[in-house]
Formats: structure tokens, sequence, C-alpha cells
């Protein structure tokens, strides 16, 4: 079958073979500009995502066990910058339960990651038993990041003195004790409290 | 030639397939978005009355969802009694029979609930001080009564009682919540009881 030409030969050979070339390369041009739009939206996303946090140091989730009421939320996360994340158990709007965030000075966090770090630290594990509480009780889920993932440990009552006398089970060691008292310093600095449970008032006195 | 021409053709169809799943994945992108928010949204009709408790002692507060109630029966609430804040916090829903309803429906025609507004005091329960936040959805508008201390049943010093209305609405919202909560008691305050009936 022989195919009408409008055009003199050279100029349909050129156009034909511009045709071809654009047909040929159409799906390469196409794929390009997805991995280049692909390359770019990472490049976004890595770039203004404001979620994005740095590693986390540890956190500590609490659950606070009343007559008739449980309440679990976070007594404190650190961030390997410094940033702190905390719930205010005592002002909760459950419409919009907000993390409040601060930053921790340099001195502070070094020193949070000095307790951490203790080779007594990276051997807790299972359950600590602190004072007995009446028809109460707090309990501290402690996860600590470690390079090979996280380890945990369970603190009970540990900001109850031992008035009731202590829970059964094993008390909590010094070890526990100096975490738990890095947890409740850091806590009370970001929320700009003075308490201080009996042990870590006596560890206090003993330090002086 | 041929050869080339096959290789040009498969990848050409390669190139397809990854356009076409590109093209499948932003549609199922772009679908799902909606459908995710139509899932976590109350796809119901607008609520006839709901009920916002804040209350708060000198060291601490609470805001939440005391009663919600749509007119097919169905009732919403937090749970405060079970609360973990480390996760999205969920709306415990029910359903309440008819009658029940159509006793709040009842209640919210009075002539006298419709003319409520503004706040009622009452004394605060000790150190604790309670607000319920009423709203009542009528066709054009929102009626708002605020309940200040209604569960101390102490009228406070210098501020005019409760007008009966208020109580009933009280009451009422009570009531249901207790029903909703799955209580099993049907208790009620005297003052609820000793309301006179309404013809």
């Amino acid at each position: 079958m022989s195919s009408i030409r409008l055009m003199p030969s050279g100029v349909a050979r050129r156009v034909e073979n511009s045709g071809n070339f654009i047909v040929r390369c159409l799906p390469l041009v196409v794929f390009g500009l997805i991995v280049f739009l692909m390359f770019l939206y990472a490049q976004a996303q890595e770039t203004v995502d404001p979620t994005a946090k740095p590693n986390p140091i540890v956190e500590v989730i609490a659950t606070d066990h009343q007559l008739h009421t449980r309440t679990k939320y976070v007594f404190l996360r650190a961030f390997s910058d410094g940033t702190v994340e905390y719930h205010d158990p005592w002002h909760v709007d459950l419409f919009d339960p907000v993390l409040t965030r601060k930053k921790l000075s340099l001195e502070q966090l070094s020193h949070l990651k000095k307790v951490l770090s203790e080779p007594e630290v990276s051997e807790l594990s299972g359950e600590y038993h602190g004072g007995q509480g009446v028809d109460t009780s707090l309990r501290w889920d402690v996860t600590i990041a470690t390079s090979d993932g996280a380890h945990t440990f369970t603190i009970w009552n540990f900001t109850y003195g031992l008035a009731h006398g202590p829970l059964p089970g094993r008390l909590i060691t010094e070890a526990a004790s100096r975490v738990g008292c890095a947890f409740e310093d850091i806590g009370n600095q970001v929320k700009d409290w003075k308490r201080h449970s009996p042990q870590c008032s006596r560890q206090i006195d003993e330090a002086k | 030639m041929d050869c080339c021409k096959h290789t040009y053709l498969s990848l050409q169809s390669l190139f397809g397939v990854v356009i076409l799943i590109c093209a499948l994945a932003a549609g199922a992108c772009l679908l799902s978005q909606p459908l995710a928010q139509g899932r976590s949204s109350i796809n119901r009709e607008h609520p006839v009355l709901q009920a916002i408790m804040v209350d708060a002692t000198s060291y601490s507060s609470h805001r939440y969802l005391y009663l919600r109630v749509f007119a097919d029966g169905t009732v919403e609430y937090h749970n405060i009694v079970d609360i973990d804040l480390t996760k999205p916090i969920p709306l415990v829903a029910k359903k309440l029979a008819q009658e029940d309803i159509d006793g709040l429906i009842a209640l919210l025609r009075l002539q006298s609930v419709q003319g409520l507004s503004g706040a009622f005091e009452r004394e605060d329960l000790g150190v604790f001080h309670e607000t319920l936040a009423i709203e009542i959805l009528r066709d054009t508008d929102v009626q708002k009564v605020n309940l200040v201390n209604f569960h101390s049943h102490r009228g406070a010093p210098g501020q005019p009682p409760y007008p009966e209305a208020a109580v009933r609405l009280g009451c009422m919202v009570d009531r249901l919540g207790q029903k909703a909560k799955s209580k099993s008691s049907d208790w009620q305050s005297e003052e609820c009881k000793n309301l006179p009936k309404v013809n």
C-alpha cells in the first residue's frame, strides 16, 4: 500500500525521524520527570517536615491508679538534642491532650546521659517497688534507648514514702533510685516544681 | 532490528506499568484521605444537645465531653475513669432507648427550658468548682446554658436560686448520662426526685 506524501521526501523523513524520537523518548522523559518529582518531594519532606525529631534517649510512661480512676500519660520523654516532652496530668483537656515541650540545658542533658549510661543502670530490669499507697499507686514504665535497641524496666510508687511500709516485691535499688531521681529532677525543672520524693530528698541531703 | 523493536516495546510497556502504578497510587492516596477523615468524624446528624464539663480545683483542671445526644438515640461521652493520654482519646458511643430521647425532646420543648440562657450558679463543692456547659441545638440557633456547681445542691450566697427549668435540664443530662454510662443504680438526687411532674 502506498502512502500519500504531501511533503518533500527529505523533510518528511526528518519529521518522521523526529516523531519517532519523541515516541521513543516520551516514556523515558515521563519516567525521568516522575523520578525528579519524587526526589523533590523527598527533599521537601526532609527539609520542612515539622514532625521530624531527634533520637529519643529515654521515655517514662506513668500510670496513675487512684481509687476509681486510671490515667496513663507521658511523664517524661527526652531526646538527644535536649528536647523533653510530657503531659501535665493535673490539667487535662480530653478534647486536646497536648504534650508540653521544653528544652534542657546542656548541663542537664549531660547529667541525664551520664546517669543513663552508668553500668548499674544498664543492668536494671523487671520491676522495682517503693512504698505502699492508700488505694493508689503510680507505675513508671521506663524505656532507655541503647545502641542495640532499648532496655526497659518498671518502677512502682517511686515518689511514695515508706510511711505505710514497702510494697511487696523487689525494693528500689540504688541504681534505680538514681535514675528515678534524675527523672524527678528533670520533671521538677521543666515544670518549675520544687517537690522531692523522700528518697530523692535523702540523696540530696547525702550529697550535701 | 526486531530484537531492538522488541526491547523498545517491552521497555515502553514497563514504563506504562510504572506510570499506571504511580497514577493508581496517587489516586488511592487522594481517595483514602476523605475516607480516613470520614471514619474519624461523626457521620451523623447534628446533636440535639451536648454538655461539656470543666472541673477545677486549686491545683488541677479537667475538660471533657460529659454527654452528647443525637436524635437517633446515640449518645457519646469521654470515659474519665480510664484515661490514656498516650493515644488518641476515643469517644464512647452508646444507644439510649427511644423513651429516653422522647423525654429529652419533650423537656427541650418546654417554654421554661427554651427561655433559659446564661449561667446559673451554686456554691462550690468544697475546693471543687465545676461548670457544665450545655448547648441545645435548635433549628436556627444554639441555646447555651451554663450550670455552675449544679451538683453541690447548695445555693450560692448572693446568687439567685436555680430556676426549676435549669434544675430539670441538669437532672435530665445527669439521668441520660447515667443511663449511657451503664450505671446499674437508678440513683437520683433528692432535688431531681422531688421535681413536680410536668403536664
